[in-house]
């Protein structure tokens, strides 16, 4: 031990205190030789010949010296610090080359390390808060993967032996009144010890008690989240106690769920916490066939996943014979780890691939980057394979030149990868931007983790060895007796790789630009696009009569005497409603029959639909083409009637009058009394699509948006339209209070998404493809200095070498950019669905190539410059 | 010089751990040590004496420490530590061992 501890010392004293140790080395032999000379002197030798035969027995001092430093084990450390400097030096000396270098691999290692910080964000992340998360499961019915209450308390009861608990929970959306003001807010509904099984401790008050979640009572409880907290309540830590509206009750403030906790999905932040049993009535609670619960579990302490899952099939069987309807079709209940459950199974899948695609795509960009940069080392291993040679041929080791130029990539590496993490961050700002346009908070909480600096650190590593390690394993192949002589050994194939390379960087290059510029060429043409309706000066907002208690006619009541207020209001020209905007992320259909249809494939078609209010079209400035449309709140009666769009009716009735017609939807008859030009329903880019809308009746209780035209700016009309509702009932929430406009922009989003994506990626692609045109063509040069010096002997101009480089050079980027053109026509038909309007637009497919041919051929100018410079006497003296 | 033979690879380590099994010294003493207990037969070659010496200190069997030598100077004087004293008997067991064993070929 103590012996163990004396050799650390060593070390870290040999390591860190280096250059004491060397002025001791010189003491100490200094001591040494004054000794030595002393004992000649007494041996009778004069002085001065003394010291010279001391210092002749002692011999080299300096040799010793290093063998000394051998014997510390510290000889690798000054070598390492001789190539770094060495590296350093390059660095400094070409600057030109080192910014390619490290802008090229700072990009590759930069997104790629962004694109798996989301991964990490969403798939890799534990679940922040609970207890032992690995403990944690879930089960899903095999079915359709939710579960009915009396299914919990089956799963429950029936495997108490694998489980030390089960809970259920599920989202749902509320109706909030804090300060006269009414919110939508997105909650858990929760059933059983679901904060036990989760291991939560309380940041403030209690959680549920067990009684409280499976029973209702007379006073209902609610656990707010932290950010509830923060943002409703000001954070008084007084807060427990008290009482908020929720839905229309008066609900009591038990807890405060601690900050990091998220519940069980991690993106998604809910804003508080209630019991099941107390917003849903019993016959709920008892229904088997009401699937609409996920399960959660915590595996009791040394049971394992394949144990729980094999209980769970004997339960299945067991559960069969006594509930027949609920079990029949039941063939297991799924057990899934929460690290993987996080995302319902199906949906998993899905994340996962796309995950992974991207992540190829990121890293397939690194690579190129990787061989980009090797590229640029190899035109530069052709420049410096004199040094090589002679340095080999001086007796230099192979491994210790390996050695160096591996040095000096991991120097570049270390440079870029710092750089790297520039641009990750820069990037992951920019993701975290993105606003998700739901009604819930989504954080997916991005972030430099240390997992991610883990994996930027590898990436950085890995690159160093992918791009310098051929390069260095080909600037010092033994083999270098032709290159001493000025000659240059063939390596045909590894030019015509080289050549592939930049070839196939162009065409990915340009077909990535193209593709950007047709989604920005787009984004112009969408606003002007006809979407059948007027986007300006129309304020949207939802209503939830329903989330403040109200049903039936009461509801209708409330949307009438809303409809009444508003229209008199000064500054609104006329307001309707509707339950879900065109152009949204919801769309309901519904099947139709249209007896007569000429139409006869099947009779019965599914056809996208939308209940709307009386003067909805008037509003929208939708112009009727014939018939009506709605004129007040659908009683009964009037409750059948229909419009549809031109769409609908010429595929159903063409060459006819479609008004009067009648359509079988559900259990109902409707009569078509008007039609409206088709317009978009679901996106931009789709092709027109037959549309209709049900009157909005009497007695509907759900919530509704309500579109407004106003005569100013829409946003100034805000705050009137919240005291609006809430004069008449400020229990009614109203959320997604924004203008058509910027409702637009959610259609927009994936277009958007998708355009900077590229662009970004395209961007990146045309840097790449001028360092790799620059990098093959320095090195072609550099191959050629010795038959460009003989031309320019015999008379050949610098201009007529600068073409017979730039010829080559052009023919590579001409190829390229063809292929590039017509791969980009290829892709524009798979993007056709995001696009509108023309997919080949003269712009973007002129000017990206003109561009990209422009700045590749740029970048070959610079070393074909430098060929015309060559001094014929220069090279042929090489000889 | 024909008296004098060159120390073989390996024993240089023992016999510097046997020179400072007796007292601290430095290392020009530990070489004039060696030549004088061999009667001037062994001659240390003074390269190898300091990569050897730090060796050992590497492997903690030794302890280097600057103190004023008998002439008023200061030098560098090692000392053997108790792993050094550990190790000096049992390379001095193997030598034994390896002697017996050459001396039994050379009789045969």
């Amino acid at each position: 031990m103590r012996r163990l501890l004396a050799q650390i010392r060593h070390r870290w004293r040999a390591v860190t205190n280096d250059e004491a140790m060397n002025v001791e080395l010189d003491d100490e032999l200094a001591d040494h030789l004054r000794r030595q000379t002393a004992a000649y002197i007494a041996q009778g030798v004069a002085p001065g010949e003394a010291a010279r035969r001391a210092r002749l027995a002692f011999g080299s001092v300096q040799r010793y010296r290093e063998e000394a430093r051998d014997a510390r084990g510290l000889r690798w450390l000054d070598d390492l610090r001789a190539d770094g400097r060495f590296a350093m030096r390059m660095l400094r000396k070409s600057p030109l080359f080192t910014g390619s270098v490290v802008s090229t691999l700072a990009l590759g290692i930069g997104l790629s390390t962004a694109v798996f910080a989301v991964i990490d964000a969403t798939l890799l992340r534990p679940l922040p808060g609970v207890h032992a998360p690995d403990e944690l499961v879930q089960l899903f019915r095999n079915t359709d993967g939710s579960s009915s209450l009396p299914h919990v308390r089956d799963v429950r009861d029936g495997a108490t032996d694998v489980f030390t608990d089960v809970a259920a929970w599920t989202f749902t959306q509320v109706g909030v009144t804090v300060a006269n003001r009414t919110d939508k807010l997105f909650a858990v509904m929760v059933y059983g010890d679901y904060f036990t099984v989760l291991g939560v401790q309380p940041a403030l008050g209690r959680m549920f008690s067990r009684e409280e979640t499976l029973r209702s009572s007379a006073t209902p409880v609610v656990v707010l989240s932290h950010g509830t907290w923060r943002t409703l309540f000001g954070g008084d830590p007084g807060v427990v106690g008290r009482t908020v509206v929720v839905n229309g009750r008066q609900v009591t403030i038990i807890g405060v769920a601690p900050q990091e906790f998220t519940g069980v999905l991690q993106m998604v932040r809910p804003a508080m916490y209630l019991p099941i049993v107390q917003l849903e009535p019993p016959a709920v609670v008892d229904d088997r066939g009401r699937g609409f619960v996920n399960l959660i579990a915590r595996l009791r302490q040394g049971v394992s996943l394949e144990q729980a899952d094999a209980r769970m099939r004997v339960l299945t069987t067991a559960l069969q014979p006594v509930n027949p309807r609920a079990y029949v079709a039941l063939d297991a209940i799924r057990v899934l780890p929460q690290s993987e459950a996080g995302i319902p199974p199906s949906m998993r899948s899905a994340q996962l691939g796309l995950s992974a695609v991207v992540l190829v795509v990121a890293g397939l960009l690194l690579l190129v980057a990787c061989v980009n940069v090797a590229n640029l080392f190899l035109a530069r291993a052709g420049v410096r394979a004199r040094e090589m040679a002679i340095r080999l041929s001086l007796g230099a080791s192979r491994s210790s030149l390996l050695r160096q130029l591996m040095v000096e990539s991991l120097v570049f590496a270390g440079i870029a990868g710092v750089a790297g993490l520039f641009v990750s961050s820069t990037a992951i700002y920019a993701v975290n931007r993105i606003e998700i346009p739901v009604d819930f908070e989504v954080s997916p909480d991005i972030a430099l983790s240390p997992t991610v600096l883990l994996f930027a650190l590898g990436a950085t590593a890995l690159t160093a060895v992918l791009f310098g390690l051929a390069p260095a394993l080909q600037a010092t192949r033994p083999s270098l007796a032709p290159t001493l002589k000025g000659e240059h050994p063939g390596n045909g194939s590894r030019t015509r790789l080289t050549r592939l390379l930049v070839i196939a960087q162009m065409a990915l290059s340009i077909m990535l630009l193209m593709c950007a510029g047709l989604f920005a060429v787009n984004l112009r043409s969408a606003t002007t696009i006809n979407k059948g309706f007027v986007s300006e000066s129309l304020l949207t907002a939802e209503v939830s009569p329903s989330l403040a208690g109200y049903s039936g006619a009461r509801a209708g009541d409330f949307y009438r005497r809303l409809m009444d207020r508003l229209r008199a209001l000064p500054g609104v020209r006329s307001a309707s409603m509707v339950d879900e905007l065109p152009l949204g992320l919801n769309n309901s259909s519904t099947s139709v029959a249209v007896p007569g249809s000429v139409v006869p494939a099947s009779d019965n078609v599914t056809m996208a639909f939308a209940v709307a209010g009386p003067g909805y079209f008037a509003t929208m400035g939708t112009s009727v083409l014939q018939g009506r449309e709605f004129t007040r709140l659908a009683t009964r009666t009037e409750a059948r009637e229909l419009i549809i769009n031109q769409a609908f009716a010429d595929r159903f009735w063409p060459g006819k009058d479609a008004v009067g017609q009648t359509v079988r939807s559900g259990d109902g008859t409707f009569t078509v009394i008007g039609i409206v030009p088709t317009g978009k329903y679901e996106t931009l880019g789709e092709s027109p699509r037959p549309f209709m809308w049900f009157a909005l009746s009497e007695t509907a209780d759900f919530s509704m948006v309500l579109v407004i035209r106003t005569t100013g700016d829409p946003d100034a009309f805000i705050s009137t339209l919240r005291n609006e509702v809430a004069a008449i009932d400020s229990n009614i929430p109203v959320s997604s209070v924004r203008s058509m406009e910027r409702h637009l922009g959610v259609a927009l989003l994936p277009a958007r998404l998708t355009g900077t994506a590229l662009g970004v990626f395209g961007l990146l692609g045309l840097l790449l493809a001028s360092v790799g045109m620059y990098g093959v063509v320095a090195y072609t040069v550099s191959q050629r200095t010795r038959e460009i010096g003989i031309r320019m002997a015999i008379g050949a101009t610098g201009q007529q070498v600068v073409r017979m480089i730039m010829r080559e050079g052009v023919t590579l980027v001409v190829t390229g950019a063809v292929l590039g053109v017509a791969g980009a026509l290829a892709a524009s038909r798979l993007l056709a669905g995001l696009l509108y309007g023309d997919t080949v637009d003269p712009i973007a497919f002129g000017l990206v190539p003109f561009v990209l041919v422009s700045v590749a051929t740029a970048a070959m100018f610079l070393p074909a410059r430098r060929a015309a410079t060559i001094d014929p006497t220069l090279t042929l003296r090489a000889d | 010089m024909t008296d004098q033979a060159a120390i073989r690879q390996g024993t240089l380590d023992m016999l510097i751990l046997k020179a400072l099994s007796l007292q601290p010294m430095h290392g020009w003493g530990i070489a004039e040590r060696i030549q004088q207990l061999s009667r001037d037969v062994l001659t240390v070659p003074q390269g190898s004496l300091y990569p050897a010496l730090h060796r050992l200190e590497a492997r903690g069997l030794i302890v280097a420490e600057w103190r004023p030598s008998e002439d008023n100077r200061r030098a560098k004087y090692y000392s053997l530590q108790p792993a050094g004293r550990g190790a000096l008997k049992e390379e001095q067991a193997d030598w034994r061992r390896f002697m017996q064993a050459v001396q039994l070929i050379l009789e045969s």
